[in-house]
C-alpha cells in the first residue's frame, strides 16, 4: 500500500513495509549550474549527484535549496501555484525522475493514493493525468484523494471520520466537512503561503538577486521571517505584522464566506444539528496568533455549523499521505470482505 | 386591437388626470405600496396598475378593484414553508409576529426539522436563524419564514416522501397576497407552471420573476419544481388579469389564513374571494374543483404491512418500498436501508479511475448488541482510537465457520467395491478354434489370464485410490490452512488499521538515492518565469542601463559641432590660418578628440 503527496514544497511518499511505514520525501525544487568544468568538478568534490540536461547540471532535493542559498543561485519549484508546468519538458522530467526516487518499487497493480487539492477527477486536471501515467508506468494503480479529505481521515479517526477540515498549504486552501469519512461540502481556494509571500515582499520591496543579477522576490527571507515565534497576527506590532495580519484575514474571509456559500446551497442540514470539530492543518495553520484570529472569523461569518471546538495540528510532514493511506486500507478491507461474501 | 384599446384608456386616464378612488388604487396597491423603495420598479408598477384597472369594463364593474379596498397590502401576509405541518400564508394586521406563533399556527415542526429557520424577504434571503437562537424572534410581515428539513437523502427518497404529501410552491408578488400552489402528485417545471399562470416564460430571462429552491441554487424552465420553491415576481411585472383567471378556473391553490382567528384543523382546496372575468383558456388546464385532489398526507401503513425480522425483532423495511410520511424515518435505519441496497448493488468499479466510496457495509450509530454477528458474513471496522468509545461502534468478528462444501467430503464408497468392478478392457475375447478340446484349451487360458488381470488391478487400485483419498483429505487442510491465514492476515490488517488511525505506526525516513548517471533533454527555463523585470521597463539581463546606438550617434554629432566651432592653429607651416569660419582648416595633427571620433566612427560602421 502506498500513498503519494505531490505538495508545492516537498514530495512525499509513504509505504506500507509490514508493520511499519517507510517514508520518503524531497523538496519539490531544483537549481541549474552551466555545464562547466569547475561546477563539475566542484559537484564531484562535495559528493553532490547531479543531472545533465543539455547545456546545465541539475541538482535536486536537500542539496539543491543548500547549494541555492551558498552559491547565490535562485532554486526553481517544480509545481508553479501547485500545477505542473506545461511549457517546461526539463520540469515534467524531473518530475518523472523525483518520483522515480521517492518510489522506486515497482508495483503489482496495487492501489496508489494520489493526493491532490481538489478535483478527484483525472479528466479535469492535466497535471493529475501526468501523475497517473507515470504511475502507471511504475505498475501502480492511482487512487486520487483530495488533500482535506486525506486530512480528516488523519486526524477524526476518534470522531468517526467526521467534522470540519482546513487545509492550508503552499498552494492553496481546501475547507471541507466531512461524516463517516464522506465529502459532504467541499470548497478550495488557490491563494496559499506562497502568495502571502508574495504580495508581502512586493509590498515590501523584499528582493534578492543572484550572481548573475537577476531579481527576484524574496520569499525565502519572508517564510523564515513568518516562522518567527515573535510574530503573531492576533496582536500585530510593526507594519510588516499588520500587513500580514490583513493578508490572512482577507484570505480567511475569503475561505470561509465561500464554505458558507456551499454549505448553505447543500443539503448538508446534518451538520447544523451534530456538534462537529474543526481540523486545522498546513504550513499557513502554523502562524502565530492563527487559531484566536480564525475562531473570530469563523464566529463572525457565523458558519451554518455546529462547531464544537477548532483544533490546529502540530506540523507532520506525513500527514496527508497516512490519512490517504487509511482510506487505502479501509477501501481494501471492505472489498475483501465484500469478496468472501 | 386589444392592445391598442389598452394604449388608448392609458391616455385618457393620464389626461384626464387620477379621479380621487383612482388614485386610492393606485396608492394602495401592494405593489406600488410596498416598492416605493425600488425606483426601477415603482414607476412601471404605477403603469401597469393604470392599464390593469382600466383593461376591461366588465372587470371594472364586478371587481372588487372598484370599490375603494380596505388598505390590504402584501406586507401583510407572512408565509411559513418547509418542515412544518401544514405550510400556510397568513394575514395579520401587525407589523411582526413572533417566530413561535408562526410556527404554532402552522402545525408545529415535523421530525424533519432541524431548527434552523430561514427568513426570505422580496425574494432575498436575509438571515438563517439556528434553534440555539431565541424562538421569540419577530417575524416581520412581508417575510417568508422557511423551516430547513433535515437533509442528506438521496432524491428518490425525497420524491418518495412527498409522493402522497402536499408539495407546496409559493408564489408571492402578484396580485395582493401570495398563495400557495399545490403541485399534487404532478411534477410541474417552471415553465408549465408560468404558462398555467397565464405568464410568460421570458420573464425568467428578463429577471422579472425570481425562483427560489430550498436550500439555495439555480432552477431553468425546464427543471422540476421542488417542493417549498418560491416563486417572487418582480413588482408589475406578472399580468394579474391572466392570474386571476387561472385561479378562478380551479388553479389549485392554499387560501390565507388569518392569523388571529382559530386555529384551523385542516387546509382545504377553495376559489378566492375576488372574482374576475374569464382568462382565456390556458394550454394546461389545471385541475377542476370538483376534483378530488389529497392534501392530507396519506395514512400510516399498517404493521402487518411491514416485515420484521424474527432474530432481532428489528423492522426491517426494504429498499424502495412504501415508507410510512408522518413518522419520519430515523437516520440511522435509512442509512441501513441504503447500506442494504448498496449490498445488492453490483460491485462496479468505473476504469480509470477509483472514485473514494464510503466503505461497504459501514453501519452507524448501531447497537452493537442487537448485531447478529452470526448470521451476518461481512465484517464491519472498529473506527474508535485511543480508547475514547463514544458511543456503540462496530468490531471485528471472527470469520464465520468454515463449512466443508458437500462436494469436498469423502467418497461414499468403499475401495472393494471400485476393485471388484469388472475391468472394462475384459479379455473375454472369443478366439476362433476347431473343437470342443480347442474350447476347453482356450476357456481356461482365458480364465488364467482373467485371473491374472484381476490379480494385477487387485493389486494397484488400492494405491490409487489411497492417492485420490490422501489429495482429497489434503485439500480441506489446505483450505482450512488458507482461511486460517487469511484470518490471521485480516486481523493483523485490522490491528494494523487501528494502529494507523491512532498514528502509532512508525514511519521510517530513508534517504533518497538518485540516479548516479542520467541524462535529461531541454533547457532550464523554469527560473525565467521568477525573475523580476518591472523596475527596468521590460530590458531583461542586468539592471544597469546599456546605452543603444541611438545615443551614440548623438554623441556623435554633438563632438562634430564642438569641433566645427572650435579652432586651433598649425604649428608645423609659418602660414597663419585665420579660422574664423571662412574656411575649414584640416589639422595636420590628429587631436584626442579626433581620435574619439574617428574610434566611434568605425564602431558605428562595425
Amino acid at each position: 500500500m502506498v500513498c503519494l503527496d505531490f505538495g508545492s514544497t516537498e514530495f512525499r511518499c509513504l509505504q506500507r513495509s509490514d508493520q511499519f511505514l517507510t517514508g520518503r520525501r524531497s523538496p519539490a525544487s531544483y537549481i541549474s549550474l552551466p555545464a562547466g568544468d569547475a561546477d563539475q568538478s566542484l559537484l564531484k568534490q562535495m559528493h553532490i549527484p547531479y543531472i545533465f540536461s543539455d547545456d546545465s547540471l541539475i541538482v535536486l532535493g536537500s542539496s539543491a535549496l543548500d547549494l541555492s542559498h551558498a552559491m547565490r543561485i535562485a532554486s526553481v519549484p517544480l509545481l508553479f501555484d501547485g500545477l505542473v508546468p506545461t511549457n517546461d519538458p526539463l520540469g515534467r522530467q524531473l518530475i518523472s525522475t523525483v518520483l522515480d526516487s521517492i518510489l522506486p518499487n515497482v508495483g503489482d497493480r496495487s492501489p496508489c493514493g494520489l493526493i491532490s487539492r481538489s478535483a478527484v477527477d483525472f479528466e479535469q486536471r492535466t497535471d493529475l493525468q501526468l501523475y497517473a501515467q507515470l504511475l502507471h508506468l511504475k505498475g501502480y494503480v492511482p487512487v486520487p484523494v483530495t488533500s482535506a479529505s486525506s486530512i480528516a481521515s488523519a486526524e477524526l479517526g476518534a470522531d468517526q471520520f467526521t467534522g470540519l477540515v482546513l487545509d492550508w498549504g503552499a498552494s492553496g486552501a481546501s475547507l471541507g466537512a466531512y461524516r463517516l469519512g464522506e465529502t459532504l461540502v467541499e470548497s478550495n481556494l488557490v491563494n496559499g503561503g506562497n502568495l502571502i509571500d508574495e504580495r508581502i515582499a512586493t509590498v515590501r520591496n523584499r528582493f534578492s538577486w543572484d550572481r548573475e543579477g537577476n531579481r527576484y522576490l524574496d520569499t525565502e527571507k519572508i517564510q523564515a521571517w513568518k516562522k518567527s515565534p515573535l510574530i503573531r497576527i492576533d496582536q500585530p506590532r510593526t507594519d510588516d505584522e499588520m500587513l500580514l495580519a490583513e493578508i490572512y484575514r482577507e484570505q480567511m474571509l475569503t475561505i470561509l464566506m465561500r464554505f458558507k456559500t456551499a454549505i448553505t446551497a447543500s443539503s448538508a442540514s446534518w451538520l447544523y444539528s451534530h456538534e462537529v470539530k474543526l481540523i486545522c492543518s498546513g504550513g499557513c495553520t502554523q502562524v502565530g496568533g492563527f487559531l484566536p484570529v480564525f475562531a473570530k472569523f469563523v464566529r463572525e461569518v457565523d458558519l451554518p455549523v455546529n462547531l464544537s471546538e477548532i483544533v490546529v495540528c502540530a506540523p507532520d510532514s506525513f500527514r496527508s499521505t497516512r490519512g490517504g493511506m487509511i482510506q487505502l486500507e479501509l477501501d481494501r478491507m471492505t472489498e475483501q470482505s465484500a469478496a468472501a461474501v | 386591437m386589444c392592445h391598442f384599446r389598452h394604449a388608448f384608456m392609458t391616455m385618457v386616464i393620464l389626461t384626464a388626470g387620477y379621479t380621487a378612488g383612482f388614485a386610492d388604487v393606485v396608492e394602495s396597491s401592494p405593489s406600488v405600496a410596498g416598492q416605493r423603495n425600488q425606483s426601477s420598479f415603482g414607476r412601471r408598477a404605477k403603469n401597469m396598475n393604470a392599464r390593469s384597472v382600466s383593461t376591461t369594463p366588465e372587470w371594472q364593474s364586478k371587481s372588487a378593484y372598484t370599490r375603494k379596498p380596505t388598505p390590504v397590502t402584501a406586507s401583510s401576509f407572512i408565509t411559513v414553508l418547509g418542515a412544518v405541518r401544514s405550510p400556510s400564508v397568513f394575514e395579520t394586521s401587525d407589523q411582526s409576529v413572533p417566530l413561535r406563533t408562526l410556527i404554532e399556527r402552522a402545525g408545529g415542526e415535523t421530525e424533519d426539522s432541524i431548527g434552523t429557520f430561514c427568513l426570505m424577504e422580496q425574494g432575498h434571503t436575509r438571515s438563517l436563524v439556528s434553534l440555539r437562537g431565541s424562538l421569540d424572534q419577530e417575524v416581520f410581515a412581508g417575510q417568508i419564514v422557511y423551516v430547513a428539513p433535515r437533509g442528506g437523502r438521496t432524491s428518490r427518497e425525497v420524491d418518495l416522501r412527498q409522493a402522497r404529501a402536499d408539495r407546496l410552491v409559493l408564489i408571492s408578488g402578484v396580485g395582493n397576497e401570495p398563495f400557495l400552489f399545490n403541485m399534487g402528485t404532478a411534477s410541474w417545471t417552471l415553465e408549465s407552471l408560468l404558462v398555467a399562470l397565464g405568464q410568460s416564460p421570458e420573464m425568467v430571462g428578463q429577471k422579472e420573476v425570481k425562483v427560489i429552491p430550498p436550500g439555495g441554487g439555480m432552477l431553468s424552465l425546464s427543471s422540476t419544481l421542488p417542493h417549498n420553491t418560491v416563486v417572487h415576481f418582480a413588482p408589475g411585472a406578472a399580468r394579474i388579469e391572466c392570474l386571476q383567471g387561472a385561479l378562478e378556473n380551479g388553479f389549485p391553490s392554499k387560501k390565507p389564513i388569518k392569523l388571529d382567528s382559530a386555529l384551523p384543523q385542516q387546509s382545504t382546496l377553495s376559489t378566492p374571494t375576488y372574482r374576475v372575468s374569464p382568462a382565456p383558456l390556458n394550454t394546461l388546464s389545471p385541475p377542476r374543483p370538483g376534483d378530488d385532489i389529497p392534501l392530507l398526507p396519506s395514512p400510516v401503513l399498517s404493521e402487518t404491512s411491514v416485515p420484521q425480522s424474527k432474530d432481532t425483532g428489528i423492522q426491517i423495511e426494504p429498499a424502495g418500498s412504501s415508507i410510512p410520511f408522518d413518522e419520519p424515518m430515523p437516520f440511522p435505519h435509512e442509512l441501513k436501508i441504503r447500506e442494504e441496497a448498496l449490498q445488492k448493488a453490483p460491485l462496479h468499479k468505473p476504469e480509470g479511475r477509483a472514485p473514494l466510496m464510503l466503505p461497504r457495509n459501514w453501519k452507524a450509530d448501531e447497537e452493537v448488541d442487537s448485531f447478529d454477528h452470526s448470521r451476518d458474513p461481512v465484517r464491519t471496522i472498529n473506527r474508535t482510537s485511543a480508547g475514547q468509545i463514544s458511543g456503540p461502534h462496530q468490531i471485528i468478528t471472527a470469520a464465520a465457520e468454515f463449512e466443508e462444501p458437500e462436494d469436498r467430503q469423502k467418497p461414499t464408497k468403499s475401495a472393494r467395491d471400485h476393485s471388484l468392478a469388472e475391468p472394462e478392457n475384459s479379455t473375454n475375447v472369443l478366439v476362433a478354434g476347431s473343437g470342443p478340446q480347442s474350447w476347453v484349451v482356450l476357456a481356461l487360458v482365458a480364465g488364467v489370464a482373467g485371473a491374472s488381470v484381476i490379480v494385477t488391478r487387485y493389486l494397484s487400485r488400492p494405491l490409487e485410490f489411497q492417492r485420490e483419498s490422501i489429495s482429497q483429505s489434503e485439500e480441506p487442510l489446505q483450505e482450512s490452512a488458507e482461511a486460517c491465514s487469511a484470518e490471521l492476515q485480516l486481523e493483523k490488517d485490522q490491528r494494523f488499521l487501528e494502529r494507523l488511525i491512532l498514528n502509532k505506526v512508525p514511519v521510517v525516513e530513508e534517504n533518497i538515492e538518485w540516479p548516479a548517471t542520467a541524462r535529461l533533454h531541454g533547457a532550464a527555463v523554469g527560473g525565467r518565469r521568477m525573475v523580476i523585470h518591472e523596475s527596468h521597463d521590460g530590458v531583461s539581463g542586468p539592471h544597469f542601463k546599456i546605452r543603444e546606438a541611438r545615443d551614440t550617434r548623438e554623441m556623435e554629432l554633438k563632438l562634430r559641432k564642438l569641433l566645427r566651432s572650435s579652432t586651433r592653429p598649425v604649428e608645423r607651416n609659418n602660414d597663419v590660418v585665420h579660422t574664423s569660419g571662412m574656411r575649414d582648416v584640416q589639422p595636420v595633427t590628429v587631436g584626442p578628440l579626433e581620435r574619439a571620433l574617428r574610434t566611434v566612427d568605425r564602431g558605428v560602421t562595425q
